[in-house]
């Protein structure tokens, strides 16, 4: 985004990410499903990410290499990529946390729904889910 | 390098090095989970308990993380307040640990469970001592993440349809608020260009007036998210299906441990990064601070009444903890020394008596699972000293004098009281009160007669379950009893923090 001096446009970047993230929220809340609830979650990480990114631009922003008479104001902010970094990781683990506790969900559904039964004894299902093993 | 130079850090590293090797262990034998898990708490314990007399309330040990310091890398400081706190961790995870060793051992049918089960509590261990223990806003956050990721896998891992929906409620809970954490750190990052947390209190104290609104704005979002994470009581909605669904050992974690931790972290922005000495954002903190600690307030008094409707025992404990924690966040949102020295000691002291609470409740239930609070009818005569550790940790939950909810209470009141907050204050003591109600209900309950018809099938209780209880009960009243070799050092480090002295 070129940059103008007006305040509202010098912001768009930060007002897009946080409308992205109020999208996401709404699909966390509004839907029913969980995988859509997981959708919605992914959505907001990603608005996160963006804020972050945006915020890193300083300036006209150049790319972050020590050249001979470089000013340290003019360069991109590395700390903020940094922790989207950081931050991609979390979101990592939240989601393959999530889409597992999903799965298990489904299953548990599936059996149910097939033997009409009480849970069978067969408790380390959600052991082998993990490994990705079909039960 | 030696040991002693790198001794901060330890309470982060030995914990996570400890989950790190038990799926491996695991994978190999089985059986030997539960004692690498009591190793790694005995070793956490060794080294956090070994710091108590080297933290001084006016000078914090520091530790800079690869030796890279302040402004650019990240710091460990283990201060009188998070020392505190982590002793009491170590305590209560031991006594979790152990708790489940008869659990563990008897699930046959289920064996792929217990490594998970103590690679989780270890984990989460970790995690707690590093929110404890960082001085950096995003550690804050990837470790409150860490902790509550491996809480959400330790509620799931009984695997039942119940558990994986509340687990699963958790999670999105979690998840939804860790992001709109990470945005606030994003907008005050923006604004101050730094992560640190004493760094960023000097620099919003600074700002230029444009960029005052930025950083009101993220204080809110703090507030927000961790209301949500702490279970503070509109954020509460998912607390009573994790404690009701999960095992003990997982109701008990989350109920007493992880929401109590989420406090300090709240304590750790509202008093370390946005102290009410700041006069950039004095108007906008102050309004804040106002709301959070009637939040609390209310989420006191409206916990406990709901409280008195709770059928089944699990959720009944979980209203208590949803209680406690308005207690804690009334007192650090108050922000004067005597009121969050106090909330700090009530969330030690809530930590472990509603921890003592569960786990006596599963003692004395035992072989069930989970009961309901009509099904407890009886069970105190049977077993006495699940009972007793019952009674005291109700008694120190409602605050009774010589136990450690008292000298908590008594604190707080004495700031609440000291600052002119006459109307929080009478709302505490009619909290207590509803509190009084539905805890004697539930004593009552247990030494009432009846269920003679069953006595001669009682199964025996394992130590290992009646143990924990009777330790954390007995560890409630020494902390009682002593808490004036406690409370000096916590009032002293919230007046350095508060009054930047």
């Amino acid at each position: 985004v070129k940059l103008s001096s007006n305040g509202f446009l010098r912001n768009l970047n930060y007002a897009v990410a946080v409308v992205i993230m109020l999208v996401g929220l709404y699909a966390v809340i509004a839907r029913r499903s969980p995988v859509k609830k997981v959708i919605g979650l992914i959505v907001m990480q990603s608005s996160v990410f963006l804020f972050f990114v945006a915020m890193g631009l300083v300036g006209s922003g150049g790319k972050r290499v020590v050249t001979p008479g470089f000013r340290a104001a003019t360069l991109i902010n590395p700390v903020s990529h940094t922790l989207v970094l950081v931050g991609i990781m979390l979101s990592a683990g939240i989601t393959a946390l999530s889409l597992s506790l999903v799965v298990m969900m489904k299953s548990r559904q599936r059996r149910s729904a097939s033997t009409e039964e009480a849970p069978s004894g067969d408790e380390d299902a959600p052991a082998r889910l993990l490994h990705g093993v079909d039960p | 390098m030696s040991i002693s130079a790198n001794h901060p850090v330890l309470l982060l590293a030995v914990p996570m090095g400890f989950a790190a090797i038990c799926p491996l262990l695991g994978a190999w034998r089985r059986g030997l989970c539960f004692w690498w898990a009591l190793l790694g708490m005995s070793a956490t314990a060794f080294f956090t308990w070994s710091l108590v007399g080297k933290v001084s309330p006016l000078a914090p040990l520091s530790y800079n993380l690869g030796g890279w310091g302040p402004p650019w890398g990240i710091q460990i400081r283990v201060d009188v307040p998070a020392l505190a706190m982590a002793c009491a961790t170590t305590v209560v995870v031991t006594a979790l640990v152990v708790h489940s060793y008869s659990a563990a051992r008897s699930d046959v049918s289920s064996p792929g469970r217990v490594t998970y089960h103590y690679t989780l509590m270890l984990l989460a261990t970790a995690g707690i001592m590093g929110l404890l223990i960082t001085d950096d806003l995003f550690n804050m956050l990837v470790m409150l993440e860490i902790t509550g990721l491996a809480a959400c896998g330790l509620v799931a891992t009984t695997g039942a349809p119940d558990a994986l929906r509340s687990a699963f409620r958790y999670l999105v809970a979690i998840a939804a608020s860790a992001y709109v954490f990470m945005l606030a750190v994003g907008l005050l990052y923006s604004v101050t260009g730094t992560l640190d947390m004493g760094q960023l209190s000097l620099r919003i104290d600074t700002l230029a007036s444009g960029y005052v609104p930025v950083a009101v704005v993220a204080l809110a979002l703090f507030l927000l998210t961790l209301a949500v994470n702490a279970a503070l009581f509109p954020g509460s909605w998912w607390l009573p299906g994790v404690a009701g669904s999960g095992s003990a050992q997982s109701g008990g974690l989350v109920c007493a441990l992880v929401v109590a931790i989420v406090t300090f972290g709240m304590f750790r922005v509202l008093v370390v990064i946005y102290p009410p000495t700041l006069t950039s954002v004095h108007a906008g903190r102050a309004a804040l601070s106002t709301v959070t600690a009637w939040a609390g307030i209310i989420a006191f008094v409206v916990g406990g009444a709901l409280a008195c409707f709770q059928k089944d025992s699990r959720r009944l404990f979980a209203y208590c903890a949803i209680s406690q924690v308005g207690l804690v966040v009334a007192g650090i949102a108050a922000s004067s020394p005597d009121a969050v020295a106090g909330g700090l000691f009530c969330a030690i002291a809530g930590a472990g008596s509603v921890c003592c609470l569960f786990l006596s409740a599963a003692a004395l239930a035992y072989p069930a699972e989970g009961v309901e609070v009509a099904g407890m009818r009886g069970l105190g005569r049977r077993r006495p000293l699940a009972a007793s550790a019952f009674v005291l940790a109700s008694l120190s939950f409602i605050g009774v004098p010589f136990t450690a909810g008292f000298a908590g209470k008594r604190l707080l009141l004495d700031g609440l009281y000291d600052k002119g907050s006459y109307v929080p204050a009478a709302l505490v003591l009619l909290g207590t009160a509803v509190a009084v109600v539905y805890l004697s209900r539930v004593i009552y309950l247990l030494f009432a007669k009846g269920h003679d018809a069953v006595e001669s099938e009682v199964v025996r209780t394992p130590p290992s379950m009646v143990i924990p209880a009777a330790a954390l009960a007995a560890g409630l009243v020494v902390l009682g009893v002593l808490s004036y070799l406690v409370t000096p050092a916590l009032v002293q480090a919230a007046r350095s923090l508060i009054l930047r002295t």
